[in-house]
């Protein structure tokens, strides 16, 4: 499937780009999160970061479809 | 009512909404950028923000704590942007009849808003270098 990934500070930063449009073999934002840790060599634990699609946040295991919206956040510090 | 704003939070206008003859109490907290973080001299800050689910989840917080606690009426701010040392980065408002109640909802909303908005602070350090709070990536 084709998704789209948006990311957001650390992340943008690490990644080099703001988003992009990848073709995705996985399954759960999960796996998402997994295959972009490699590829982007993030290190930041998946159980502190956040994921929304197509504008709402979800868990991890939420099933990903083709032509989904994916927001990636790293650990959020507001406050 | 939850909102993020980038321009300067002023707490005298943000006093004047609350008016309840009911209310006896009236606890206020305000998070301030502070000159340091683990040893190291802060210039300024940045916050970013994903607003639309920022507020959504800003919104949903003031509910809980509405249906949580005793309170008559609860308010908060957030900055986006670019922050000096001493500006206030979140501000809270909490009424109620009673103080113990009143603490009780601030409280939980600045742990709250803490963790489930998605915003992300970068500090700017006074020896050029920056960092993201939160982040273990140190970024020159």
């Amino acid at each position: 499937m084709k998704i789209k990934v948006t990311y957001f500070a650390v992340f943008r930063e690490k990644a080099g780009l703001q988003s992009e449009e990848i073709e995705f073999h996985g399954l759960s934002c999960s796996d998402l999160f997994n295959q972009l840790s490699i590829v982007h060599a993030f290190l930041e634990k998946q159980s502190g970061c956040k994921v929304a699609v197509n504008d709402n946040l979800v868990d991890w295991d939420f099933k990903l479809s083709d032509g989904d919206d994916i927001l990636l956040f790293p650990p959020v510090a507001g406050g | 009512m939850f909102q993020l704003q980038d321009n300067r939070i002023s707490r005298i206008d943000l006093l004047d909404q609350f008016s309840n003859p009911r209310a006896g109490a009236f606890i206020t907290f305000e998070g301030i950028v502070r000159n340091h973080h683990e040893g190291r001299d802060v210039a300024y800050l940045e916050y970013e923000a994903h607003q639309k689910i920022a507020e959504s989840e800003g919104k949903k917080i003031l509910e809980e704590a509405r249906e949580s606690f005793d309170i008559l009426g609860c308010y908060a701010v957030h900055r986006t942007g670019k922050l000096e040392i001493g500006d206030i980065a979140v501000w809270i408002g909490c009424l109620a009849s009673h103080r113990d109640a009143c603490y009780q909802a601030n409280r939980f909303i600045i742990e709250e808003l803490k963790t489930r908005l998605t915003i992300w602070k970068k500090e700017y350090y006074s020896d050029g270098t920056s960092d993201w709070v939160n982040c273990k990536t140190k970024i020159s």
